[in-house]
């Protein structure tokens, strides 16, 4: 059964006529063509697919877009800012956050979630905030060295 | 997608419309919150349904009251909501630990309380504490309304007494004043995983003495249980390590007299056991 849902991704306003059944991990990438949000194990587990609904960090696998209507969706897309990457991104190259890249653009709206809550946050309250996103490669030392050199800037 | 069913999507505008469309279509109706277990359990295939009824925007389900007698809230609160909220932390610590423990950041921001219940998990985290403040459930059609007592809602894992033409409205529990609270679960890891055994407990410890014991368990029964006859041994009686230990392994004996010696009897037995003293011991604030 066809919806039509209307919402804003990264600041830009969209109407789309979605499969009741649709999740927003799928309308994002295969109709929106936002395709860095990651599918993983699409039941919550490994945070791939992380996108920031309203200001909060939700899997994107879990939510049908018709649940969406009204709402504010920010993508790792809309991370960038004037054609520059956020001081996050430019954290997570410096530091080598970064290894298959997987789990990046989850990982990245995650610590944007985190930093957006306390811009301060303690070691343990990153690894809290990362805990719901998987990466494989890392062993995730650089990702939370990458998120605090931004805490310790006050830039986040 | 993928291998999810198709389905009407319905979006009431408020309670009295989603209890008018379960009053028609209540058994072929699933009804959505957060989704975060719904939407696993679509995947998997093993849900087929004709309706999905999307409560996730009623304002009217999502509050909280506190007053002298306790507290009423409503469904729809989120996991992380409880988790943070400085009045459950005051309230009901355990709750707020209880909360904090499930699945992830991003799960705890979309799963609500009233969901966790409803699905029935005999897992789910913030049950036992619950069950541990006499906690009392809202069942609301819509003719009628009934209060049901938490630990009387279950009849088996992922099973209730909630009618189809029945949603959840409220859930409120008293306020233990001077309570002591302990909360405990184990898992493979401390992210992510699901509890293999939970055990909540409040104490009412009235100079020296344990006025009034509750230990409440979750994946140790079939469903979530206060253990009645552990919480016996406690009551009108001085904590001392001797007394928490027999009160833990009580807990255990309990488990064994439901389910009988089952192969992980061996595993599981001085676990449940170990679990409830830490529980105990926590809520003493004693190591």
């Amino acid at each position: 059964m066809q919806e039509k849902v209307s919402f804003t991704v990264n600041g830009k306003e969209y109407e789309v006529e979605v499969l009741s059944n649709e999740r927003l991990l799928d309308t994002l990438r295969d109709n929106l063509g936002l395709t860095g949000t990651k599918e993983g194990c699409s039941i919550g587990e490994c945070g791939a697919c992380t996108v920031l609904l309203n200001g909060e960090a939700v899997n994107s696998c879990l939510v049908f877009t018709v649940q969406v209507q009204g709402g504010h969706i920010l993508t790792v897309e809309g991370l960038k800012k004037d054609g520059k990457l956020s001081p996050l991104q430019e954290a997570f190259v410096k530091y080598n956050a970064v290894q298959c890249g997987y789990c990046s653009p989850g990982m990245l709206m995650a610590a944007t979630a985190i930093l957006k809550k306390n811009p301060q946050p303690s070691r343990e309250e990153i690894k809290e905030g990362i805990a719901g996103v998987l990466c494989r490669c890392t062993g995730y030392e650089q990702i939370i060295q990458a998120i605090e050199a931004v805490a310790k800037k006050g830039e986040g | 997608m993928g291998n999810i069913n198709n389905f009407a999507y319905v979006r009431p505008e408020n309670v009295a419309q989603a209890l008018d469309f379960l009053a028609e279509n209540g058994s072929e109706t699933r009804i959505i919150a957060g989704g975060t277990d719904l939407l696993v359990e679509m995947r998997q295939g093993t849900e087929n349904f004709k309706y999905l009824l999307d409560i996730g925007n009623l304002s009217e389900l999502r509050f909280f009251h506190t007053g002298q007698n306790g507290v009423e809230m409503g469904p729809l609160m989120t996991h992380s909501w409880l988790a943070e909220s400085e009045e459950i932390q005051d309230i009901a610590p355990f709750l707020a630990q209880a909360a904090g423990h499930v699945g992830s950041v991003q799960i705890r921001n979309r799963g609500t309380v009233g969901g966790n219940i409803v699905t029935a998990s005999p897992c789910a985290d913030t049950v036992p504490p619950l069950i541990a403040l006499d906690c009392k459930i809202k069942l609301q059609g819509v003719q009628e309304s009934r209060w049901v007592s938490l630990k009387e809602f279950f009849t088996a894992p992922y099973e209730t007494v909630l009618a189809p033409e029945e949603m959840l409205t409220a859930i409120a529990f008293p306020r233990l004043s001077g309570y002591r609270f302990g909360f405990v679960r184990l898992a493979r890891r401390q992210a992510m995983a699901k509890a293999r055994m939970s055990i909540a407990v409040a104490l009412d410890l009235q100079g020296g003495t344990v006025k009034d014991a509750r230990i409440a368990t979750g994946s140790v029964l079939p469903t979530p249980q206060r253990i009645e006859s552990a919480e016996k041994l406690l009551t009108n009686e001085v904590p001392n390590p001797e007394l928490l230990k027999e009160a833990s392994k009580q807990v255990a004996r309990e488990m064994i007299e439901y389910s009988g010696r089952r192969w992980s009897t061996p595993y599981k037995e001085p676990v449940v056991a170990t679990l409830t003293e830490r529980a105990l011991k926590k809520a003493l604030g004693v190591n």
